[in-house]
């Protein structure tokens, strides 16, 4: 997509020129120096309880003053064993316990699971309920992104943002409470289609909801996206080149931000996306700044294709009639679904039997965190917070 | 997209030893392709490096056991081309052991951590293979069929099964 060049009315410019007292410094040379001499870096634990590692993610920082040198990032602290629990039960039985994956978006851990049965086992999805399904992931898709914007905004001190961003979560919640009946856990994806229509006036609310969202967009523009203070604080900050982005395996947002097409939407389209116009935002800095903005311009696409999705939904059955026992066919299949976070992809295999022998879950947010290390070293403290909240990791979808 | 796919593949493969590759199969955008052990990190670098094939994108990388055969499963994406390569390899059950490609994409390098922890494959030239999801004295590899769960439970009841087989 075309993107209009950002217009700062405040461009960062550099400071007053000082004037030059004394022999110049180098810098770097003297920082050698410093640690030849054995100089230690101070060894700081972030996390797991803090409130800007969203969740019980540690970092070992090695800090030189406020400078990081080296950062690891400890994981499985919510370490549940999901996969192995999958293999205990049979294939259907799994999916309410997706919902505790990336529980900021349940339904495309739904989804993800349920395609991943219905590839193995050969089971045809109705095509009102592949419309269905593609207004639930939107739906999601726009909750997830709120609570991105709002919580970014609280990492970086624009605590503002928080409460307007949750004014209009509440409202897609409420959407979505009104089919599934839950606001977080929603388990409403089955293997073959869905467990009941729509309500009945859902679309008039969704649709409506899509026209408060937009009307909303250029109030998060005034606060965050032309703010000065947000903007010094994120351009230009922990930069992710397009052949590292590739090379880390990154995806979603995170990898479009820095100039990667690739969204499973367009890429390999599943239910109806093929069938929708809709541009994949993408963006080309990779910085910090760039991994929020690919978020910000991705509602306005969802509002786009919510809205397509109610002029084309047909009338017919929402599920296909699926045995009560399950047994897929030996052999592997795996799903792809766009999740808020990235690629999400369930790999099964089944050996003939009702219970699974194996189930693999590809969280996106496990593969977008493998290049936080790298990125906030150099970086000052403050900017890992910045980078860590642009990354938008769940960490329910990192342990599993 | 099937054919480009498969010849684009043949001409990446054309230069490595016989038996290499023990079958390839193209399914739309789908490549699956089974590996020898032995020759398993020469297959990922000419998939990746090769100009045809160009599966550069590392999308995933996961293990299953079944009881009697272990199996890695690489997953190559070309981001370009809209295609991607399942490459499933044996290895051995008794002493799993793999190299690693850590250094041919970064990106792999909790994924291999990820299966050493729950299968206890040992990635020959990893730069970092440790536990990542388990605490770091767990006992045994809970993914491999041969793994006996501790039964767990309130200490006041004792011991509850956990396996509980199927149920319908």
């Amino acid at each position: 997509m075309s993107l209009e060049p950002r217009t700062d009315p405040n461009p960062p410019t550099a400071g007053p020129e000082t004037p030059a007292k004394g022999p110049a410094i180098d810098a770097q040379a003297l920082h050698q120096e410093i640690l030849d001499l054995g100089t230690q870096g101070m060894v700081m634990n972030m996390g797991p309880q803090h409130p800007s590692t969203h969740g019980v993610l540690r970092l070992i920082l090695t800090l030189d003053g406020e400078e990081v040198m080296a950062c690891e990032p400890m994981i499985g602290y919510l370490h549940r064993g999901l996969e192995k629990m999958a293999e205990r039960r049979p294939y259907r039985h799994f999916l309410p316990f997706t919902d505790r994956l990336d529980y900021v978006c349940s339904l495309a851990n739904n989804l993800a699971c349920a395609q991943a049965i219905e590839r193995l086992a050969g089971v045809e999805v109705p095509e009102r309920a592949q419309w269905l399904r593609v207004a639930l992931m939107e739906l999601n898709r726009i909750a997830s992104h709120l609570l991105f914007l709002g919580t970014f905004g609280t990492d970086l001190g624009a605590t503002t943002m928080l409460l307007y961003a949750f004014r209009e979560r509440e409202e897609a919640l409420a959407l979505l409470e009104a089919i599934t009946g839950a606001r977080l856990t929603y388990n409403w994806i089955r293997v073959g289609g869905l467990p009941d229509d729509m309500p009945e006036n859902w679309d008039k609310g969704v649709l409506a909801f899509c026209d408060l969202l937009e009307s909303r967009l250029p109030e998060y523009d005034r606060l965050l996206t032309d703010n000065p203070i947000f903007r010094r604080r994120t351009e230009g900050v922990g930069v992710v080149s397009p052949e590292d982005a590739k090379a880390y395996g990154l995806t979603g947002p995170t990898l479009r931000a820095s100039g990667v097409a690739y969204d499973i939407r367009r890429w390999a389209p599943y239910e109806k996306y093929a069938e929708i116009d809709f541009d994949v935002v993408v963006l080309r800095d990779g910085d910090t700044f760039a991994r929020y903005l690919a978020r910000r311009l991705e509602l306005e696409q969802s509002v786009r294709i919510l809205r397509q999705v109610f002029d084309k939904l047909p009338e017919g059955p929402i599920a296909s009639k699926v045995g009560k026992v399950l047994k897929p066919p030996p052999g592997i299949a795996f799903s792809q679904v766009e999740s808020p976070r990235g690629e999400l992809s369930f790999t099964m295999v089944s050996d003939g039997s009702p219970n699974p022998v194996r189930v693999h879950i590809r969280a996106p947010s496990f593969a977008n965190l493998t290049v936080l290390a790298d990125l906030v070293a150099g970086n000052k403290v403050a900017d890992v917070v910045a980078i860590l909240g642009s990354i938008d990791i769940v960490l329910g979808e990192v342990d599993r | 997209m099937e054919r480009d796919f498969g010849s684009a593949l043949r001409t990446a493969l054309a230069g490595l030893p016989e038996g290499a590759v023990e079958s390839l199969e193209v399914s739309g955008s789908v490549a699956t392709l089974r590996v020898n052990l032995g020759s398993l990190r020469a297959v990922l670098e000419s998939l990746k490096s090769s100009p045809e094939a160009a599966c550069d994108f590392p999308a995933n990388l996961t293990a299953y056991d079944t009881g009697e055969e272990m199996f890695l499963v690489y997953r190559l994406a070309s981001i370009e081309r809209g295609w991607q390569a399942l490459v499933l390899c044996r290895v051995d059950r008794s002493e799993p052991a793999a190299p690693s490609v850590t250094d041919l994409w970064p990106g792999f390098n909790w994924f291999e951590r990820e299966v050493y922890d729950m299968f206890g494959v040992r990635f020959e030239g990893h730069p970092d293979l440790r536990r990542i999801l388990l605490p770091d004295d767990w006992e045994g590899f809970p993914f491999r069929k041969d793994y006996v769960s501790r039964p767990s439970g309130s200490p006041l009841r004792g011991p509850q099964p956990i396996d509980r087989g199927v149920q319908g």
